[in-house]
């Protein structure tokens, strides 16, 4: 599993932070824009109509959003309707894994917007939560 | 075959195959508004009901259909434009309802040089289809020699009714008519088709049967079972299985649902008989359409006529007509056709409803379920991709977004079938008709993702650059409403849109790609109006995304397209890049200009109308609500047609590049006037008048700009309600309407939860635009320039000079060169008009009206106030100061009244002024110092009242006196605010009473008593053989005539006037002081002397000392006359209240006080509460102007001195003097020295010695026939005393007394 894309998604749908994570990747990066937009059909569905029985714990974690030819999304929604959202390759990724990496980008999202300095709901241009997205998440995990 | 290029067709619905491809092809040319009017009446027919058909069928043969739905059932057409219908169906023998099966020729006669070539076009047109059934030529506007014509070899013309002879009803009623007519033809050929088709006309070798594009390549099974089916019989079932379906399709076109599922059932059971798999799925899809079109039927889903005939053409945003007939033709349907989006039965909300409640879901799914795996087995990929896009269609209908997941998976099944399909265009069609149906069930995004990889697929395909920019550009367009059908005629109509920016603009980086991909795709297909519009709305939307140098070489994109477009191109209809513009308000009027609702009580009625009750319990509340109402209307901006008014706008340049607008106007729409109905509205909008005039103002903005006003002005030229919709801008060399922008969300508002708000984009599409971009125009109203015109040394010039440059006279109208007129500053109102009076002047005014409007004045009142308070322009040092109260002022109303109406000024002919007098009295108060006033002058006027206030009239105020006759007018309030100096003046320094007698010994010259006596009595002696007779008269009509004891008084006042010493007369002494701060020397070089004048009342007897103590001027510039005189009222409007009817009350007051002893402080008061009362002394301004009539020293200015009733009284209190006041008074002067005449007046003087060293002249002179006076000449900055007693005159009894003095 290879991660090529991490985004993070407000809460009108507005994109904070985008991110290529592939070397020399930003040719493709208007079409990661295109797929992430894409997804969050798939985030409002499985949040308006979400498939768990009433028992079932509200789960952060959204599994599988959009599979496209060359690259799957998967998705995780924060209590505060944050999004994240990442774009990686074909290979078929394990869900526990994936909720591994989640965890983690949404612990550094959650530092970054700690900031005092940081006004919510606006582009993330912490250098610091940059660094963290790229070093954590893009060697494999 | 070879040149098959596309199976599958875009558009497809559940409702497809029940719809009659008809060709619309205009004969040469015809000019495209024609073409759109003509195309407007044809498919406002697409769904014609089979009951209006009837009337023009003829039954030739028993008709094929069992179950015909006569009444409830309909036929449809589907018009294609020539281009659409000449395409190759491949799939035709597949389905009927692929062929063109009838054609419409639409000839403009006026256009066709020869008309029967024209039609031998037509016929040739016809020949390139061969299935075509029904063939008419529609000829609109024919000559007349056309129509009387004989035609027997033009056997499918129709000629159409000229537009002239009978109008656009009729034009419209024979299309209807025509298109009834041309339905029952096509019936009949389809009737005679289904009795005469059989299995031998089935071809069993088409395009499905054989083509690699249609079929994958059969594996060695299916080759076995087509040996294994191909004998005879088979072969024969076969045949009769495909005759079945296409009669199924047939009856299914004819309308007759019940008709077509028999059939189909029947080819279903025969073609899954002999394997023929792609049929057997054909005739169960069939079958699904006649279930859907029957449950249609039966559950009266289809709309009925009403509201069918009110769907009409497109709505799709068309250029302004040229011309009018279109025009009126569009006005007509403007209103019927918001909210429905085509003219077909298979749309809306009511129609899906119904369906939603039949239950035909259910059989729908099984048979689509059915058809697909049949066409899975054979392997026929466009067919199943067909099937898949028709029912998805159908859920997204029936369901909408919450059949976003079914039809998500179903989408996503037909993207990964589409790409193994042959055909490029089909792949391509397969993923543009999967985005399409995703934005029905509200996925926009991934309709955006699917259009994109559209549009990549499409440049990798190097198909050509137009088609890719079809494409693109709709990616850009918002996605389909799921319940209105297609938009299927935009084709045939061929309109050209801008770039609409459907895709929501939160991602900015997906809307700029979707952008970039029309402008690029735009670029190379030379499409330089969409290279323009993609262009400006990047510029527009994301210029914040974009890099300097990238937005520059955008402008420059912009300025090469404008440069490339054609001059029609150059004006576009939709928005431009920057400049943002962003509405603020529409200003009010200013306040002379500004319309208001009056209350003008007619002319005859004035005055309040009080009821039989003193006190309203409502009164409060109706007074807080009608206060609350004025300010409502204050808020609210009105404007008057014809005038001009102003618009508060920012504008703002983004971009990092400085913009030259060449021209910025305002842009507003005229959306109509209440009271007229809507027809009548688009009719007056034809007649050519325009309903707006523009200001236009070039602008220079400099890079990155932030919001900045900007006031612009336009005139709304009629009356009703304005939209202001934004402006016009000529830059770059093109021409754009830009809309108002929203302005930039606050922190707060971006802080807020999203759900909270409605997105920005809902605001900026609300219907009718903003609430505050509406302004309401009122019928034209008069325009009054009041001026105010007084004497030179009242006005106080160079002080403020702008306030006396300024007129109120808006742009448009001629200006007007009012010295005085009141300025209408942009804030604030007017500027208070400067002006001085003394204290205690008597300031004698006019007001001078014009009118320049264009309307007449017919009602008009002019109103007082004293502003109690200074008002915010005032500054803090004329604030400390207190200001003067008792300013009275009074205006000739009457006269005003007399003048109306007033006409107005034509530009040729001089202004005609109305002159309306005013006469002010400034208060005479004790305080020392200059002192500031503030009144107002108010003018309400208004034109010429509506109708409806015809019974309030004046005309008979007496048949309802009781009911207020007022009437709440549409008219305008004019304010002249002034601002009053009042300055110092003679004032009354001390008061002392002297013995009579005391008076006379102050007097030296005095010789011998007679003579004196009736020398102090001629002046008045000769006017009081005629003022008595006036002014006492009403006192003696008072009391009953007593003659005896009258003459008994009058003797003894005789007696004891001719007595040497009058021991009981009063004598009242005054000191006048002169405050000599007059301006000097820079406004008034030569001040004009000072005239005092003094009025005693006939019934008074006094003597009065009157000191006019003129204190030391800063110049001494002129001589200061004192005169004393009787004074003659005869006008009560421009006069003294204080001598107004009193008399007789006073008189008798000051007698019962003056009878009892002085020492009572009541009596006391009371006494000198009279003198002060009964005594005034007036004087007067400039050179004396004594030698016209009497009556004319009203118009001079005059001031008044009053007493002071405590001064009075304490003069009264240390003397204990007994009062003698007898019923006849007269005055005595005491005119000392006979002057010896003064060379300006020829008027004897009478020099007067009083205290201190100065020579006073005192003129004593009779002039005219009432009035006496005498004057009194003394230096300015001397002392002078006068002192004149009032003593016994029994005028009455000897009128002639004194006159041989």
């Amino acid at each position: 599993m290879v991660l090529v894309c991490a985004s993070v998604v407000g809460r009108a749908n507005n994109p904070l932070y985008f991110r290529s994570l592939l070397p020399g990747g930003d040719a493709e990066i208007l079409k990661f824009q295109y797929i992430v937009h894409c997804a969050l059909d798939a985030v409002e569905e499985k949040v308006t109509s979400p498939q768990r029985r009433s028992g079932d714990a509200v789960e952060s974690y959204l599994g599988l959003l959009y599979p496209t030819e060359d690259y799957r999304v998967y998705g995780y929604i924060s209590n505060t309707r944050i999004k994240l959202m990442l774009i990686v390759d074909d290979h078929v990724a394990r869900d526990d894994e994936m909720r591994q990496v989640f965890k983690k980008f949404h612990q550094a999202y959650v530092d970054a917007a700690s900031n005092p300095f940081y006004t919510a709901n606006t582009p993330l241009t912490s250098k610091r939560f940059d660094s963290t997205v790229t070093a954590k998440l893009t060697p494999r995990t | 075959m070879t040149s098959v290029q596309r199976i599958i067709e875009p558009g497809l619905t559940a409702f497809s195959a029940a719809e009659i491809h008809v060709a619309v092809v205009p004969i040469g040319l015809v000019p495209q508004e024609f073409l759109d009017q003509y195309l407007g009446l044809i498919t406002k027919h697409r769904q014609v009901d089979l009951g209006n058909v009837r009337s023009f069928y003829k039954e030739s043969q028993k008709s094929p259909f069992k179950f015909f739905p006569w009444k409830t059932g309909s036929m449809h057409f589907r018009f294609l434009s020539e281009e659409a219908a000449s395409r190759p169906q491949p799939l035709a023998g597949l389905h009927v309802h692929r062929k063109t099966l009838a054609i419409i020729g639409i000839l403009h006669c006026p256009a066709a040089t020869e008309f029967k070539r024209a039609y031998v076009r037509f016929e040739q047109v016809c020949r390139a289809y061969p299935d075509a059934f029904a063939i008419r030529c529609f000829a609109f506007e024919p000559s007349d020699m056309l129509v009387t014509a004989n035609k027997p070899d033009m056997p499918n013309l129709v000629l159409f009714p000229p537009v002239r002879a009978g109008g656009l009803q009729q034009l419209e009623g024979h299309a209807e008519v025509v298109m009834h007519d041309f339905a029952a033809s096509l019936l009949g050929e389809l009737e005679k088709w289904m009795l005469t088709a059989s299995p031998a006309m089935v071809s069993l070798n088409t395009f499905a049967d054989s083509s690699d594009k249609f079929l994958v390549p059969s594996t060695i099974a299916e080759e076995v079972s087509k040996r294994l089916y191909n004998d005879e019989e088979m072969i024969r079932k076969r045949r009769y299985g495909r005759c079945q379906k296409a009669m199924g399709d047939t009856a299914l076109l004819a309308g007759s649902p019940a008709d077509a599922a028999e059939h189909y059932n029947t080819a279903a059971e025969l073609c899954r008989l002999t394997n023929d798999l792609v049929w057997t799925s054909a005739a169960l899809e069939g079958l699904a359409h006649s279930k859907v079109l029957e449950s249609c039927i039966a559950s009266g889903a289809l709309r009925d006529r009403t509201s069918f005939d009110a769907a009409t053409t497109p709505s799709s945003p068309s250029p302004s007509p040229r011309n009018p007939r279109i025009a009126l033709l569009q006005a007509e349907h403007a209103p019927a056709s918001v909210g429905s989006h085509t003219s077909s039965g298979f749309a809306g909300r009511p129609f899906w409803h119904a369906l939603r409640q039949s239950n035909v879901e259910h059989d729908v799914r099984t048979l689509f379920a059915d058809a697909r795996q049949a066409v899975r087995r054979k392997g026929a990929i466009p067919l199943l991709v067909e099937q898949d896009l028709k029912f998805a269609r159908f859920l997204a209908g029936l369901h909408g977004s919450k059949a976003r997941k079914e039809v998500g998976d179903l989408m996503n099944s037909v993207v990964e079938t589409g790409a193994a399909l042959p055909l490029t265009e089909d792949k391509l069609m397969t993923l543009m008709e999967a985005a399409q149906v995703m934005g029905l069930v509200g996925s926009a995004r991934k309709r955006v993702l699917l259009l994109w990889q559209a549009i990549e697929f499409s440049r990798v395909s190097e198909r050509p650059n137009i088609s890719t920019l079809q494409i693109a550009r709709k990616a850009l367009e918002p996605p389909d409403d799921p319940l209105e059908g297609g938009d299927e005629e935009a084709e045939l109509f061929r309109r050209k849109t801008p770039v609409a920016p459907g895709v929501p603009r939160h991602w900015a980086a997906v809307r700029c790609g979707c952008i970039e991909s029309v402008l690029n795709t735009a670029i190379l297909a030379a499409q330089h109006s969409d290279v323009w519009d993609a262009a400006a709305l990047l510029l527009r939307e994301h210029c914040s995304e974009l890099l300097p140098s990238r937005q520059e070489s955008l402008l420059n994109t912009l300025a090469a397209a404008a440069h490339q477009m054609g001059i029609d191109d150059r004006q576009r209809s939709g928005p431009g890049p920057p400049p943002l513009l962003i509405f603020c308000r529409c200003l009010p009027l200013p306040e002379p200009l500004r319309p208001q609702e009056l209350q003008i009580l007619p002319t005859n009625a004035r005055g309040p109308q009080e009821g039989p009750f003193i006190y309203s319990a409502f009164g409060d509340r109706q007074q807080q609500q009608q206060a609350a109402a004025e300010g409502m209307r204050q808020q609210e901006a009105r404007w008057v047609a014809g005038e001009m008014g102003s618009v508060e706008i920012e504008i703002s340049n983004p971009t990092t590049m400085q913009m030259k607008v060449d021209r910025l106007a305002l842009e507003a729409e005229h959306v109509g006037d209440p009271s007229i109905a809507p027809r009548d509205q688009a009719l007056g909008a034809l007649q050519g008048t325009p309903s707006w005039r523009t200001h236009p103002v070039a602008l220079f903005l400099p890079p990155e700009t932030p919001p900045t006003k900007v006031v612009l002005k336009g005139a709304a030229l009629r009356k009703g309600l304005y939209v202001m919709t934004g402006c016009s801008i000529t830059s770059l060399g093109a021409t754009w309407r830009q809309k108002w922008s929203l302005p930039a969300a606050t922190l707060g508002q971006k802080l807020q939860p999203s759900g909270s708000v409605p997105p920005l984009s809902v605001q900026i599409m609300e219907s009718g635009g903003l609430a505050e971009a509406r302004v309401t125009v009122v019928q034209s109203l008069p325009l009054l320039e009041p001026r105010l015109h007084a004497p030179p040394p009242s006005l106080v010039p160079a002080t403020q000079p702008e306030s006396d440059s300024v007129s109120n006279t808006p742009e448009g109208t001629p200006k007007s060169s009012a010295a005085a007129a009141p300025s209408a500053s942009k804030s604030g109102g007017p500027k208070p008009l400067p002006m001085a009076a003394l204290k205690g002047q008597v300031l004698h005014w006019a007001m001078l009206l014009s009118n320049a409007g264009s309307i007449p004045v017919t009602s008009a009142d002019v109103q007082l106030s004293v502003v109690a308070s200074a008002p915010a322009s005032a500054s803090g040092s004329q604030l400390r100061r207190p200001l003067a109260q008792g300013v009275q002022v009074t205006v000739g109303s009457q006269l005003l009244a007399r003048a109306l109406p007033l006409l107005p000024s034509h530009s040729g002919a001089p202004s005609r002024k109305t002159q309306v007098p005013l006469l002010l009295y400034s208060p005479q108060v004790v305080s020392q110092g200059e002192e500031m006033a503030w009144l107002e002058l108010r003018l309400e006027y208004s034109g010429p009242r509506p109708a409806l206030s015809s019974p309030s009239s004046p005309a008979s105020p007496d048949s309802a006196p009781s009911t207020p006759t007022s009437t709440s007018y549409l008219g305008r309030r004019s304010t002249v605010p002034i601002q009053l100096r009042l300055m110092p003046s003679l004032q009354v320094k001390g008061v002392a009473l002297l013995e009579h007698h005391e008076a006379i010994q102050a007097f030296p010259p005095r010789q011998e008593q007679q003579p004196d006596t009736q020398e102090q009595l001629r002046p008045y002696l000769q006017n009081g053989q005629h003022q008595p007779q006036q002014r006492a008269e009403p006192l003696w009509n008072d009391r009953p005539p007593d003659s005896s004891g009258e003459d008994a008084v009058m003797a003894a006042a005789q007696e004891a006037m001719s007595a040497p010493t009058i021991r009981h007369c009063c004598v009242v002494e005054d000191a006048l002081v002169y405050g000599a701060r007059l301006p000097s020397g820079k406004g008034h070089p030569t001040r004009p002397q000072h005239l005092c004048r003094k009025t005693i009342p006939a019934q008074q007897q006094a003597t009065v000392a009157a000191f006019a103590a003129a204190l030391r001027p800063p110049q001494d510039t002129g001589d200061k006359v004192v005169q004393q005189s009787l004074s003659q009222e005869s006008d009560p409007g421009l006069s003294c209240r204080r001598h107004q009817g009193g008399n007789v009350a006073a008189g008798q007051a000051a007698r019962d006080g003056g009878m009892q002893s002085s020492r009572q402080p009541s009596g006391a008061a009371t006494a000198a509460a009279t003198i002060c009362q009964q005594l005034a002394l007036f004087w007067c301004l400039g050179t004396p102007p004594l030698q016209g009539a009497a009556t004319a020293d009203l118009e001079v200015e005059a001031g008044m001195l009053l007493l002071e009733p405590a001064a009075v009284q304490a003069a009264l209190l240390p003397r204990p003097l007994s009062l003698l006041l007898p019923p006849a008074l007269s005055i005595a002067f005491h005119a000392v020295v006979p002057s010896p005449g003064h060379p300006d007046n020829q008027a004897p003087y009478v020099l007067l010695q009083g205290a201190g060293e100065s020579k006073a002249e005192l003129a004593g002179r009779s002039s005219g026939q009432s009035t006496a006076r005498w004057g009194m000449r003394c230096r300015l900055g001397e002392a002078v005393e006068v002192q004149c007693s009032v003593g016994w005159h029994p005028h009455r009894c000897h009128p002639a007394a004194g006159c041989h003095g």
